[in-house]
């Protein structure tokens, strides 16, 4: 908890960028006057005076990661991207099945592998915060991207986004840059296969092919690369016409969401620390049957429910797939087992579960 | 009070001004802004009309498919992937921006590389005239979001052959994709977010300058279909400027291999894990557990680093190799060495593996022939007319020679005798006798003759003589290799072309030695009675079109070191140019250096012929 808190502040810091931004405006305008004086000098590098993504393709490059963790096989790609956030090793990147482990192998920019925990997930958003123990001074200032898209209208904005799409980029080697422009501010009615997509919020199109393999979690970069507009969505198909869509979550959204899982109880970190109750609930007690556990993972669906039983009280229904007990991530049968054990076999308890892709939070009595 | 309100009125006015200096400035940087963007728009108009009448459209001669290239010369040289060739055989046509059509015959292809040269002949050469030709860039000064632009035909599109046009940044360089099949390795390659589409195969990646950087080839797919997805891949202008004299001597040309497999350690460095025992690397000093730091004088940090510089270079090539080599549990040593590449494939490997997949191709047609039956009337014109339309064109029946091993063997030829017409001296068919001493100081006389070898020394004589067979030679082993190598000389200089063996131009390539470091040679690679013999000509710098020997390298085919006799301090004697040194290595090794004197022209004999007592092969050193 204290590790989160921690996190929240480091994020929550970044709320002095008012100040800095005020700093920032002043020097501009300082600049300008001095560069007004002598203005042909300071086209000398860049003929439009503009940076260009030549001039700072490699220098983000030390904020993007290269992740690899579950998949390999049929369509699932074993990797995808990320970036840092703070200056302590946190990362964004999209929740997709390459996070299965609950950990994942992250390659820095100079080739460095870390391994990187799970600190807590969106699985409305679909997106997760991963940590590796490592200093990281070079990552993108979320709060100050958040503030630039909040609210402001970035139709036709140029834009540059990062990622380790189809894997090109191994080891030391850098990620992909290409360059677009946002197609549209709007919102999100995507479907992934046959399925709706959970997360119907506000969305960047991109007029640039950014939907590829392993391109879930890079970066969207205005085109001067001083600000963070968002993270590249996951491979989805727009529900009517079947196009893939290429977009991305804005920042402002994101900052929120993250703010959200940084403060909020991710279990996966904070489970071993807390104290079981003297008896704990089980599946039987409230009458939920779950499907067979065959796998390592077997994702929580709901079998059966026994009739009168507190489940079947609290509306539950069979197919139902379970994502949290109370605030906690469970994303396998193994651990709901483990995870009602913290729950005294007295008390209620809510359960939020996914059901024909929509999310609903029942309470068990 | 009035002190603050003079301050105050002070502080206010200050930050008035300094308002409308900032809003005056910003509107200033807003009106430069759009000066630059009508200046930058403007070059780009004027780049890409420059350079698009380069570019053309390739077809089959049936007109099915097609490809692009970009003309890389004014006399009709044409580059493009080897996948777009490939389908049309020996020759093919060019649709060039006018809307002219002109036909091309095939010369050099890199199956490996994805790379073919074509060449334009203008069925009317008096009336052709110049093409329009694109300059190759360095594709090493290409940078990570550089603005690039791909042009060619993608989907068939242009009717007229005017390229269609697409711009986009360079998303990643130095890139390595795995060869598709066993072919069609992509090393050290440039990634692109510009539109590369089914079509643009062959056709040119150009920078914001002009210059071509690339040839577009490949683009990453899955599961979209063959549509652009923002990341294509373009051969860089590097790696082909290392072919292009193999492409235009119309060989297969085949990639490089060290015989050493390079894996990453446990921190992801590249270290030799597998190498071959008769491997030019492993007969140099390379072993196992070394790791590799540089290579062709690039840093070299993975394994995919290796791989990106070998990728890019051709069987044959020379170069640098350092490594580092564990001595004690904590030191290490960084050490060099040349090491001649061999080739992945092999030369007979490669010409098979295309043969085959040429097969499969015919076989594949022939199943889907249909039947033909009776051919209605109209279609019996149409089908007499196409196969008109596919017979190879009267302007280039004489400029294709199928020959195994060979894209074209014509291109082969001219380039063969381009050489062998420039090789300075040309002796006359007489015995050959040169004097002078060797590196211990001794003299000898040595008599090459077209059947027999001698060489005279105060002691010794030995002898060798010319039965074809060049493996047998004169014992110990030593000096196994000299008279027959010294006899192969001779043959260059006295029969040029007509010399005994099999001989085919090569190409451009690097030799051993730091004194050579940066130069190319021109490589005549041949076989002589068993063995392989390459000479390395470089240019007379005093008459450009002469060709001199400075290298001859001979060597058993099966394996074994390398014997390299290095010809230098020429000098003209009675108006013939003759080395004056001749040193002989084998392996690392100095096994002779000899030294003539030049009062002797060639033909003449030696006054002290008979002082040295004869003494059979096979006994003594020569020195």
């Amino acid at each position: 908890m204290r590790q989160n808190e921690r996190n929240r502040q480091s994020i929550m810091r970044e709320n002095g960028w008012i100040r800095a931004f005020c700093a920032r405006v002043v020097c501009c305008a300082l600049c300008l006057i001095v560069c007004g004086t002598n203005g042909e000098a300071s086209n000398t590098e860049s003929s439009s005076g503009t940076p260009r993504a030549s001039d700072f393709g490699v220098a983000l490059q030390p904020r993007m990661v290269k992740i690899y963790g579950v998949g390999g096989f049929a369509n699932l790609e074993e990797y995808q991207s990320g970036f840092f956030i703070s200056d302590d090793g946190l990362i964004a990147t999209a929740f997709s099945t390459v996070l299965d482990e609950g950990r994942a192998r992250c390659v820095s920019y100079d080739g460095a592998r870390f391994d990187a925990e799970i600190v807590g997930v969106d699985p409305v958003l679909e997106i997760a915060i991963l940590k590796i123990e490592r200093a990281t001074p070079e990552f993108f200032n979320l709060a100050q991207g958040a503030a630039y898209t909040r609210g402001r209208d970035l139709f036709g904005e140029k834009t540059l986004a990062f990622s380790n799409l189809f894997n090109v980029a191994v080891g030391n080697e850098p990620v992909s840059i290409q360059e677009g422009r946002i197609a549209a501010l709007t919102t999100l009615s995507a479907a992934r296969g046959s399925k709706e997509s959970r997360y119907k919020g506000e969305i960047f199109t991109l007029d640039v092919a950014t939907n590829n393999p392993g391109a879930a979690g890079g970066a969207l970069v205005s085109a001067d690369g001083e600000n963070l507009l968002g993270m590249l969505g996951k491979e989805l198909q727009h529900a009517r016409t079947h196009c893939w869509l290429n977009y991305a979550i804005p920042s402002h959204v994101l900052y929120e969401s993250i703010q959200a899982i940084l403060s909020g109880k991710p279990a996966t970190l904070e489970a071993s620390k807390r104290t079981r109750p003297e008896k704990g609930t089980t599946l039987e007690e409230i009458g939920l049957g779950l499907i067979p556990n065959i796998f390592a993972k077997t994702p929580p669906y709901v079998d059966w429910i026994q009739d009168d039983s507190r489940c079947a009280r609290a509306g539950v229904l069979a197919d139902d797939l379970i994502l949290y007990i109370n605030d906690t991530l469970v994303q396998s049968i193994d651990e709901v087992r483990s995870e009602l054990e913290f729950v005294d076999f007295e008390d209620d308890f809510r359960l939020t579960i996914l059901r024909n892709e929509e999310i609903f939070t029942l309470r068990v009595e | 009070m009035k002190f603050d309100m003079k301050i105050y009125t002070l502080l206010s006015c200050t930050s008035w001004l300094f308002v409308f200096l900032t809003l005056d400035f910003c509107a200033l940087a807003r009106a430069e802004s759009l000066e630059d963007l009508k200046r930058e728009e403007s070059t780009r108009i004027e780049v890409l009309e420059r350079i698009s009448p380069s570019v053309v459209a390739i077809f089959p001669p049936d007109g099915s498919g097609g490809g692009s290239g970009v003309i890389i010369s004014e006399d009709g040289w044409v580059l493009t992937n080897f996948h777009v060739v490939q389908p049309c055989g020996s020759w093919m046509r060019c649709g060039l921006p006018t809307g002219k059509v002109v036909n091309a015959v095939v010369a050099g292809i890199d199956p490996v590389g994805d790379v073919a040269l074509i060449k334009m002949f203008h069925a009317n050469p008096k009336e052709g005239g110049k093409f329009p030709c694109a300059k190759l860039g360095d594709s090493d000064k290409v940078q990570l979001g550089d603005v690039v632009y791909t042009l060619g035909n993608p989907f068939g599109f242009s009717d007229d052959f005017s390229p269609s046009i697409s711009q986009g940044i360079v998303s990643g360089t130095h890139r390595y994709q795995f060869p598709a099949g066993t072919l069609l390795e992509y090393a050290d390659c440039i990634q692109v977010d510009a539109a590369v589409n089914p079509g643009n195969s062959g056709g040119p990646l150009f920078n914001a300058s002009g210059e071509v950087v690339g040839i577009n080839g490949r683009c990453s797919f899955e599961k979209r279909g063959r549509v652009n997805v923002g990341v294509g891949y373009a051969i860089s202008s590097n790696q082909i400027a290392y072919f292009l004299s193999h492409l235009k001597s119309g060989r297969i040309v085949d990639h490089a291999s060290l015989g050493a497999v390079v894996s990453g350690d446990s921190l992801g460095r590249p270290v030799v894990s597998r190498i071959l025992e008769n491997s030019d690397a492993y007969l140099r000093g390379l072993s196992v557990e070394d790791r590799i730091t540089y290579f062709d004088g690039r840093r070299i940090n993975t394994p995919n680093d290796f791989k990106n510089v070998l990728g890019t270079l051709p069987q044959g090539w020379t170069t640098s190799l350092r490594f580092m080599r564990q001595t004690n549990k904590n030191e290490f040593e960084e050490m060099e060495i040349f090491v001649r590449l061999d080739g992945v494939h092999g030369a007979a490997g490669l010409v098979k593996m295309l043969e085959q997949d040429f097969d499969k191709e015919d076989k594949k047609g022939k199943k889907e022939e249909k039947p033909r039956g009776i051919i209605p009337e109209p279609m019996k014109e149409l089908a007499e007319l196409m196969a008109q339309f596919s017979k190879m064109p009267p302007e280039l029946a004489d400029k294709f020679e199928k020959k195994s091993g060979f894209g074209n063997y014509y291109f082969n030829r001219l380039e063969k005798k381009r050489i062998f017409d420039a090789i300075l001296p040309t002796l006359p068919d007489t015995p050959m006798v040169l004097r002078g001493t060797t590196s211990t100081s001794a003299q000898f006389v040595l008599e090459i003759e077209k059947e027999k070898t001698e060489m005279q020394l105060p002691t010794l004589t030995i002898k060798w003589t010319n039965t074809g067979d060049y493996m047998r030679a004169p014992e110990p082993p030593e000096s196994r290799l000299i008279l027959p190598g010294l006899t192969i000389w001779r043959q260059l200089l006295t029969y040029g072309e007509k010399m005994p063996g099999t001989f085919h131009y090569w190409g451009e390539s690097p030799c051993r030695g730091e004194k050579n470091a940066g130069r190319v040679f021109d490589v005549v690679q041949g076989n002589v009675g068993g063995l392989d013999v390459r000479f390395y000509f470089s240019k007379d710098p005093l008459a450009k079109s002469a060709q001199i020997l400075e290298l001859m390298e001979i060597q058993p085919i099966d394996a074994g070191y390398p014997w390299e006799f290095y010809f230098s301090d020429y000098r003209a004697s009675n108006g013939v140019l003759l080395p004056q040194k001749i040193t002989i290595l084998r392996g690392e090794e100095t096994v002779e250096s000899l030294s003539f004197s030049d009062d002797t022209p060639p033909g003449e004999k030696p006054v002290d012929e008979n002082s040295a007592g004869e003494k059979p092969v096979g006994q003594n050193p020569t020195t």
